[in-house]
């Protein structure tokens, strides 16, 4: 067992597919500048990535290795439409927040990354913890990030208001660029920094 | 057969292909009761809210929580016995049309001549009597398509709410237009200046004066989101344009309607 | 001017990847050098200046709702949209692969030059997202391609520039967990800033 949970435990923080692995930053940032649409996706992610790794690991003795990539995206694909199905059936309203940003799942590397890296060579309940650590280590980030960036961009977190009146009243304000896409970038490299220095990582 | 060979290639990519086909189009199916009802449940949702028939929270006299379908049923029965819909051409008249006034999409309308033009009106009824009016609005914002509804009072001047239900503006940016603050400020303004002409509510790029008298039709803008607040006031116009010959008709009393 | 419009957009102020970070993964991965890329950034512009108007034909004439009424009026009702996804990356994929034997057929030196990163453009987000937004926005054929084109060039634009700047950091004193990515992407926001100074730019309604 003390090796499953390694496989488990280490994509969340020592290899984390986002400031380690500079994996699948693409598709999800956009979203980031709400806590909730953030965790939202962040699922949607654990769902796609532990599935599909778990659905090519089982066919992974039979695919020809010539068509491999375009087999392992029409699985991936399969199934973020299937979860995109899913939140416009149950979570009509989030749904149309995080709008074209469920398709992007498909591209996004840390997806088909964890296949080619993982999948291919590993038996079905090891992809499983793999892809279940590897989604929740980027959830995790999306989660950091979208909480940085509601609370100092909207003075909020989920929707609800933190910052109370009297601080705007003396003077604060909302950091407006927290919301746009800089604020995401600089939040990010923030995080990669901090969680660098505390693992001990270095990159020439 | 060998695994590299190229038959083999072609049966599995076929098979995997057919495999996914089979799941898709079968939770398509499965869900499509599903989706449809949550998307007929939020056009209604939206037009009571516009017409205030109910509240953010669900509260008000449609009261209903969660989505689930029992709520959905509570929300098409408020619908049904508090909301006339009607159809009327782009010259004000009343028209007819193979599609539901709650289906209608706006942005299509738009492309076609007047007298061709479906629009949808959501009238408010209390006790037999029109409260409120409700129109759709569409237009452009900074990134993406934006869907609202904007309701008047009786008086077809005043504005009693207005909701935006679909864009991709920037969360936390142009998203904010969805927010009830943002809402709010457009409670009240006008949408005829004294001169009786439609000048519709603009969204300012920061505060509106209220010091001038032009203040009546304008609404302070979300710092950040100056295009988005342009592409707001825009639609609002263009829209409401659409509707200028049937309020104007309305106002005088015409023939038609349910009054 | 409407086009122009959505061309000075795409390129500057939405650019794909600095306001959508769209395709940020090969953008971090391969600007460390200008020429791979230039390389890159030039198979990006072509490859999603042909998939853009594929993609936006098969949507309009396959996949949305009562786009096969050309086939008959029983065939109105009919909507395909959750195909959306996985026919969108199969036509990039397979337009990708085309791409890559077209340029190896024809051009020996191109090919060489692009190397390994033209079929990596498969899984560039960037590609899939202009697909996306284009359905999402309701452009038109001309509009679409042009979105197409300009966004491919705002990629092409912004990985050049990072891989300029990185050339000139290498020589720079940088923290140790700040190094590589970190660094890269604080340089990427203050470019997403500088880029957000075009947003006043608007020719025409």
């Amino acid at each position: 067992m003390a090796f499953d949970k390694k496989i488990l435990l280490e994509p969340v923080s020592e290899a984390n597919p986002i400031t380690i692995q500079i994996l699948g930053i693409c598709s999800a940032l956009a979203v980031t500048s709400r806590l909730k649409t953030a965790v939202v996706m962040g699922v949607s992610v654990i769902v796609v990535v532990a599935l599909s790794n778990v659905v090519i690991s089982l066919i992974r003795e039979r695919i020809p290795s010539k068509v491999r990539i375009i087999i392992e995206m029409t699985v991936i694909a399969t199934l973020v439409i299937l979860v995109d199905q899913f939140l416009k059936a149950y979570a009509f309203q989030l749904s149309k927040q995080l709008s074209v940003f469920v398709g992007l799942i498909i591209t996004n590397c840390i997806v088909l990354g964890r296949l080619e890296a993982f999948a291919m060579s590993n038996p079905p309940l090891p992809s499983f913890l793999d892809g279940v650590g590897n989604g929740v280590g980027y959830a995790l980030v999306l989660a950091v990030v979208g909480f940085f960036r509601e609370l100092l961009g909207s003075g909020s977190l989920w929707g609800h208001r933190i910052i109370p009146e009297p601080f705007y009243l003396a003077g604060y304000a909302d950091n407006g660029l927290m919301v746009l896409a800089p604020g995401a970038f600089i939040i990010l490299s923030l995080i990669i920094w901090l969680q660098r220095t505390m693992t001990g990582y270095r990159e020439d | 057969m060998q695994r590299q060979g190229n038959s083999y290639t072609f049966l599995f990519s076929f098979g995997v292909a057919l495999a996914c086909a089979l799941l898709l189009a079968l939770a398509s199916q499965a869900l499509r009761p599903r989706q449809e009802l949550a998307q007929e449940a939020d056009i209604k949702r939206n037009i009571l809210q516009a017409l205030g028939l109910m509240t953010e929270a669900g509260a008000g006299d449609c009261a209903s929580r969660v989505l689930s379908g029992k709520d959905c049923a509570d929300i098409a029965c408020c619908y049904r016995e508090k909301v006339k819909s009607l159809i009327v051409d782009g010259t004000g008249a009343p028209a007819k049309s193979d599609v539901k006034a709650e289906l209608i999409d706006l942005a299509r309308e738009m492309d076609k001549a007047p007298a061709e033009r479906r629009l949808p009106v959501f009238i408010r009824v209390q006790d037999g009597k029109t409260t409120a009016y409700c129109f759709p609005v569409y237009g452009k914002g900074l990134w993406s398509s934006i869907y609202g509804y904007i309701a008047l009072e009786r008086d077809l001047e005043t504005v009693l709410a207005i909701t935006f239900h679909k864009h991709g503006e920037t969360p936390g940016l142009g998203g904010e237009i969805q927010s009830p603050e943002f809402r709010a400020r457009f409670i009240g303004k006008k949408i005829f200046d004294a001169g009786k002409k439609l000048v519709s509510v603009a969204v300012m790029k920061d505060r509106a004066d209220t010091s001038l008298p032009g203040s009546l039709h304008q609404v302070d803008g979300i710092t950040g989101a100056t295009l988005t607040g342009k592409g707001v006031t825009a639609l609002l116009k263009k829209s409401l344009a659409l509707y200028g010959p049937y309020i104007l008709r309305e106002k005088k009393g015409g023939p038609h309607g349910v009054r | 001017m409407d086009l122009v419009n959505i061309g000075i957009k795409a390129i500057f102020t939405e650019n794909i990847i600095l306001a959508y970070f769209l395709g940020m993964c090969s953008f971090l991965a391969l600007s460390k050098k200008i020429s791979t890329s230039l390389g890159l950034g030039l198979a990006v512009v072509f490859v999603l200046t042909i998939t853009a108007p594929v993609n936006w034909l098969l949507n309009e004439y396959l996949l949305r709702e009562g786009a096969l009424t050309w086939l008959g009026p029983g065939f109105a009702g009919v909507d395909l949209g959750f195909l959306t996804f996985i026919t969108f990356i199969a036509v990039i994929a397979a337009m990708v692969q085309i791409v890559e034997m077209a340029v190896e057929k024809f051009s020996a030196t191109l090919y060489n030059a692009l190397g390994i990163y033209l079929p990596l453009i498969t899984v560039n987000c960037a590609i899939l997202g202009v697909a996306l937004f284009m359905v999402e926005r309701r452009y038109t054929l001309a509009q679409a391609s042009v979105f197409g084109f300009s966004s491919g060039l705002g990629w092409f634009l912004a990985i050049v520039t990072m891989a300029a700047i990185r050339h000139k950091l290498r020589y720079s004193n940088i923290p140790g967990g700040m190094r590589g990515l970190g660094i890269t992407m604080l340089i990427t926001g203050l470019m997403a800033v500088a880029f957000m100074i075009f947003s006043g730019v608007n020719l025409g309604d």
